[in-house]
């Protein structure tokens, strides 16, 4: 349980003592209207720890979070969109599944209206397919000209004198040719999983990575990694020598007689489960030579099997902290990008500036004080404060970033755009507005849920929200 | 903000959380943040919070720490 801390103990010293921290999985900061303190040591601590972090501002009508992801942020399970997922491997059928096929349409034309009607569309494809290829040099249909032609051909297969004018497999078969019919090719998020040196190499993250024993949030973080390298390295191997990605194993409903179907169910998911087991194996070999502690479990190869196609590697960046804004550098590319973003009207990219404006007031400035319409004078000199010092910040980075930029922009619009948010935070002063802050609790809660159970892919990673115009942004700050 | 963010991550079981907040409750606390009563004046505002949070979640642990100070005091009080 909690030690309680040492009374007399500053919050940075707390922060700096990472046996304190160890057992913490996820940070969240939320800027007070005080002072910076402890942000940098968190920031730090997380940084070199591998947890994750999360930086919230709410003042007034606007809020902002940023969050600070480990340096290799691996994500499986990204819940694609399911229609535009399943690898149903048409292209590169496999002999069990050539034999399920050829003995459903063996006299194709003599079946009765009922079972023609019921052969089910992925048979039909395969079917087609082999007619396309005889006609066609054994290739299979490329272009989208070819492709309208393979479907003409099998809607010509349908059986039209019936009731329906039509039959509801050959429909299935012909809607599905445009997606279905797809080389097996990886996504860009894939290719660079596999070309990544970790992957390539995953008996050097292993060893360098394995900790001992699992006592800290960190070390949980590095076994997950040390798991994902070694599992896409086995897959990565598998690709190049079979050409495909282990197949996931699942079909989509379609019209067919249920014991057909489920035939050709099993023959998808006794495939898949070869691919698992010819994956596993490499696995288990790699792990014996590394001497493993605690293996990689048979679910997690699985899950990962089934959704290799749409996995991705997020490499977190540090978070920017406020600093004066002298100090502050900018990669060309970074000055390049924020300088074009600030150009559009609508972007909300000096809401962001502004944040870090007020954080670097309040570090020189102290807290502000929660003044009313009845301190008017008091109330003037503080927001008078704020405004100047907000804007001289504003101005020294948009300076700094076209001093770095190899690009020309004209900044006058989007200064003046500044010029009006910082108006809203000076009026707003350590002011959080209720309905603003739950609205940016909920989108935060939400993104450290998807963070935690590395699940859906996180913001990367600045997300600002406009309360006034009611719009959000996300861009990638560093 | 931060009690919302709890309040979304206490509500589907997020298993434990700590609070660090050296501050007390006060006054203008009680107008924004829904997890605090008016018994709540003077205590820890991260002790209250918590106690009020858990009761969303019995399956939720929810920890304080409120005895710490910052290091950079403010250089001299806003007017």
């Amino acid at each position: 349980m909690e030690r309680q801390a040492d009374p007399c103990q500053s919050i940075e010293e707390f922060l700096a003592e990472p046996e304190r921290l160890k057992q913490y999985s996820l940070i969240l900061v939320t800027s007070p209207s005080k002072i910076l303190g402890g942000l940098t040591e968190a920031v730090t601590y997380a940084r070199s720890h591998s947890i994750p972090l999360f930086y919230i501002h709410s003042n007034g009508f606007y809020s902002q979070f940023s969050v600070q992801l480990p340096e290799e942020f691996p994500i499986v399970d990204t819940h694609p969109d399911p229609a535009s997922t399943q690898d149903l491997r048409l292209l590169t059928p496999w002999p069990e599944l050539y034999a399920f096929v050829r003995a459903k349409v063996n006299n194709l034309e003599k079946l009765s209206d009922h079972d023609h009607g019921h052969v089910p569309y992925l048979v039909l494809l395969l079917h087609y397919l082999e007619l396309w290829k005889a006609l066609h040099d054994g290739k299979y249909p490329e272009s989208y000209a070819q492709k309208s032609e393979f479907r003409s051909m099998v809607r010509n297969g349908a059986r039209t004198n019936n009731s329906e004018g039509g039959e509801e497999n050959f429909d299935e078969a012909v809607g599905a040719v445009l997606k279905s019919l797809n080389p097996p090719s990886i996504s860009s998020g894939l290719r660079e999983v596999f070309e990544a040196p970790s992957c390539k190499n995953p008996t050097v993250v292993v060893r360098f990575q394995q900790p001992p024993e699992l006592e800290s949030a960190t070390d949980h973080q590095f076994l997950q990694s040390a798991n994902f390298w070694l599992i896409a390295h086995a897959i990565s191997t598998f690709h190049q020598t079979q050409g495909v990605l282990p197949l996931p194993g699942g079909i989509p409903d379609m019209k067919a007689q249920s014991t057909d179907y489920i035939q050709l169910q099993n023959v998808y998911k006794i495939q898949a489960r070869l691919d698992l087991a010819e994956i596993s194996q490499h696995i288990q070999t790699l792990e014996k030579q590394l001497n493993r502690p605690t293996p990689i479990t048979p679910a997690e190869i699985e899950a990962f099997c089934k959704n290799a196609a749409h996995v991705k590697l997020i490499k977190g960046q540090a978070l920017r902290i406020s600093q004066p804004p002298s100090t502050m550098t900018w990669a060309p590319s970074q000055a390049n990008s924020l300088l074009r973003d600030l150009e559009d009207e609508d972007s909300l990219l000096p809401i962001s500036l502004c944040f870090l404006a007020l954080d670097q007031h309040l570090e020189t400035h102290g807290p502000l004080s929660p003044l009313t319409a009845t301190d008017s004078d008091a109330l003037e000199t503080q927001q008078r404060k704020m405004k100047w010092d907000m804007t001289q910040f504003t101005d020294t980075i948009i300076e700094n970033l076209k001093k770095a930029a190899t690009v020309r922009v004209e900044t006058e619009a989007a200064q003046e755009r500044i010029s009006k948010v910082i108006m809203e935070l000076a009026r707003a002063g350590p002011a959080e507005l209720h309905n603003i802050s739950a609205l940016t609790g909920g989108m935060v809660a939400q993104e450290v849920i998807k963070v935690l159970t590395r699940q859906y892919v996180p913001v990367d990673n600045t997300c600002v929200f406009d309360g006034i115009r009611s719009v959000s942004q996300v861009f990638r700050i560093g | 903000m931060g009690i919302e963010i709890l309040k979304n991550l206490v509500l589907p079981g997020v298993g434990n959380f700590t609070i660090v907040d050296k501050e007390n409750v006060e006054e203008e606390d009680l107008g924004v943040n829904f997890f605090l009563a008016e018994e709540s004046l003077g205590r820890s505002r991260a002790e209250e919070c918590c106690k009020y949070l858990e009761e969303l979640n019995p399956e939720v642990t929810g920890h304080a720490i409120h005895q710490v100070r910052y290091l950079r005091e403010p250089l001299g009080a806003a007017s």
